[in-house]
């Protein structure tokens, strides 16, 4: 950056105060870059804010009173209690929901096991009759067919008192 | 009507307008805020009148309550651009200006506004910024430097189209420097 361009840019930037020096004149007037500065300082000089409409202010600045303010408090007042009625009403639809489920658990019935009980048929291979007569041992194959694991024994469900 | 009330009535009348229109410019054209800003600094100056007797203190202390209610946090929607624009249009904001003002803080805005575009003398400059010299001084340098920079950089326009008083005086001493050239060539 030239001398001239340095020292024309520290007179804008402290105000343009009285008329720039001559040297410093001539740089700008032949400077793209100090004609687009003057150019936008020069824009401002073009706004003028008395073209504004009148605001209008009546009650806009006035503090809030003291209905206002109890009014607020109250609407306040009123949020957090419908929070803590929601929360409250959530909470015993929870606890009330994990009792019932577990009356209907004790209540009732097992019947898969049943239902699984019956459903296994021995493989026609498990007879002693099937097998052969030096082998008296039983073989693995002697499980049911229809059953791929081993069923539980079937326990009585204990009932609630 | 009494004096007071005479004097709160003329108080609105006479500082509105332009107080109506820094809140534009340091709320970059929202309207909805500066119509507000403006209003409750006017409905605070009216209480005051009577001791705001002082037009340009008067002015400067009203600019401070504008700047104060606009520094604070708002909830809501801010305007688009384009309104922000159109808001600012009516006061002679044209683009390059805008994207200039738009670089600015609200602080470093107030401080351009009043001390390039109203006209302001320091001391009242301090006022609204709510800072001593030195500060007020330092951010009105930095408002003058980031405005200039943001604003050539949207839009270059040359000097020869420029028809502002600074770009007049410039040409005027260009001139005389061509045509009476001295010794030392200043």
């Amino acid at each position: 950056m030239n001398e001239p361009h340095a020292r024309f840019s520290a007179w804008l930037a402290s105000g343009a105060p009285g008329e720039p020096a001559r040297d410093l004149a001539l740089h700008a007037s032949v400077c793209p870059e100090c004609a687009r500065a003057i150019a936008a300082l020069d824009l401002l000089g073009q706004i003028d804010p008395g073209r504004a409409p009148m605001p209008s202010w009546d009650g806009v600045g006035d503090e809030p009173g003291g209905l206002l303010r109890a009014a607020r408090f109250a609407a306040a007042a009123v949020g957090v209690m419908l929070v803590a009625v929601v929360v409250g009403i959530g909470a015993s639809q929870l606890i009330i929901g994990g009792r019932a489920s577990g009356e209907v658990a004790f209540g009732s019935q097992t019947p898969a096991q049943g239902v699984l009980g019956g459903a296994g048929t021995p493989a026609d291979s498990a007879t002693p009759a099937a097998s052969s007569a030096t082998d008296a041992t039983p073989s693995p194959t002697s499980e049911p067919a229809g059953t791929l694991f081993e069923l539980p024994t079937p326990h009585a469900t204990p009932r609630p008192t | 009507m009494r004096e007071a009330d005479l004097l709160r009535e003329a108080f609105g009348d006479i500082h509105g307008r332009r107080l109506h229109g820094f809140a534009l410019l340091v709320a970059l054209g929202d309207g909805e805020r500066a119509e507000h800003a403006a209003g409750m600094a006017l409905s605070a100056g009216e209480e005051q009148a009577t001791a705001l007797r002082h037009p340009e203190r008067a002015a400067a202390w009203l600019r401070a309550r504008v700047l104060s209610s606009l520094r604070a946090r708002t909830i809501g929607s801010s305007p688009m651009d384009l309104a922000r624009r159109d808001n600012l249009a009516g006061l002679g904001v044209g683009g390059p200006a805008f994207d200039g003002l738009a670089a600015l803080s609200p602080a470093e805005r107030a401080a351009l506004v009043a001390s390039l575009i109203e006209g302001f003398e320091p001391i009242d400059v301090e006022t609204i910024l709510n800072l001593g010299p030195t500060a007020t001084k330092r951010i009105t340098a930095r408002a003058r430097e980031h405005y200039q920079l943001a604003a050539t950089r949207a839009e270059p326009p040359g000097i020869g189209t420029a028809s502002g008083s600074l770009a007049h005086r410039v040409q005027q001493v260009a001139g005389r420097a061509l045509s009476q050239p001295s010794d030392d060539g200043r």
